[in-house]
């Protein structure tokens, strides 16, 4: 089994890396073969990598729109997540004609709705182009685990309204995902002396995980 | 080097969807960010004037079309395939 996961979001700073990264750890913890395609221009991905995790992800770096679809093609087995830069460009494109799934984390601001919705045109426009569908889950990304503001009510009201998949489960602003790239290790890896709520932040990353999977 | 052709041995099957998708792709903003520009941009440059057999010319010329590249990236290409020259 292959399945190609695109993280698409041309706001820069929407989650997308943060994301893409729970999500592979997630998977690997729980045996699954991971390859992380980083099309971040930061590499935060590639970066992760030169840390201490114990997890077997692989990491492929320097994806540019000429390599990515000879690099997704190259995989044969497990999961393969795209971390993609946070511009429109031809690598979103490209990336997204050979995703199984899309994945749009947006935060809960209208501006962020905007360029999610950007992201989604392409996405229908290339799917007549592919003949076939092109998945996609829309996520709300760093909000508070206990407070649902308003704007974040209306959105989702608003989504609803146009027939959009907006996820159930929403990656929450912990300390815990900042932590996973600040000390280059995995969720599951990370000191409880250091980092607070480490728990909580596994049990919202494997909820994410399970219904982006599903 | 930052290219990312390898070496085909038959023709490349011109992938027309992947086309299709880069012209709807720019016409929605998601346009291609790799500058011609750096592509090309060789530095000094030396000519060099050749004859050759003709049979080595016409498979000179088909390594370079099947693969397309350009004759100086076809030069360039076999040089790195045969180690003399890095990636
Ligand atoms: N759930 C979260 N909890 C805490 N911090 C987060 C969370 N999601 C993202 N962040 C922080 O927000 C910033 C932006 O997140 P991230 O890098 O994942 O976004 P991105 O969409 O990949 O951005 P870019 O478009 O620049 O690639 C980072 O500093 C990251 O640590
Ligand atoms: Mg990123």
């Amino acid at each position: 089994m292959k399945q190609v996961i695109a993280f698409a979001a041309s706001k820069g700073g929407a989650g997308k890396s943060s994301t893409c990264q729970i999500v592979a750890e997630v998977l690997s913890h729980h045996g699954q073969v991971v390859t992380i395609l980083d099309g971040d221009p930061n590499e935060p991905q590639v970066r992760w990598r030169t840390g201490t995790s114990k997890l077997p992800i692989t990491v492929i770096g320097d994806i540019t729109e000429n390599n990515v679809v000879k690099h997704i093609n190259a995989v044969d087995e497990g999961y393969v997540l795209i971390d993609l830069e946070g511009v429109a460009s031809r690598l979103v494109a490209r990336a997204i004609a050979k995703a199984d799934l899309v994945v749009i984390p947006f935060q809960a601001s209208t501006l962020d709705a905007a360029e999610a919705g950007k992201t989604i045109n392409l996405i229908t426009e290339e799917e007549e182009i592919v003949e076939r569908k092109i998945p996609f889950k829309v996520m709300l990304s760093r909000t508070s685990p206990v407070i649902k503001t308003r704007l974040e009510t209306d959105l989702a009201a608003q989504l609803e309204r146009n027939g959009l998949p907006l996820m159930r489960n929403q990656l929450n602003e912990r300390a815990a995902f900042k932590s996973v790239f600040a000390y280059k290790t995995s969720l599951y890896e990370l000191d409880p002396e250091k980092v607070n709520g480490i728990p909580k932040a596994i049990e919202n990353a494997e909820a994410v995980t399970k219904e982006i999977v599903s | 080097m930052n290219d990312d052709f390898g070496i085909r041995k038959k023709p490349a099957d011109r992938d027309s969807t992947l086309e299709k998708v880069d012209r709807v792709a720019e016409k929605l903003g998601f346009a291609s960010r790799e500058g011609r520009k750096r592509r090309n941009a060789v530095g000094p440059t030396m000519p060099v004037n050749v004859k050759l057999p003709e049979d080595t010319y016409n498979a000179f010329l088909k390594f370079c079309d099947d693969n397309e590249l350009t004759y100086r990236k076809g030069i360039e290409k076999l040089l790195i395939k045969a180690g003399y020259i890095e990636e």
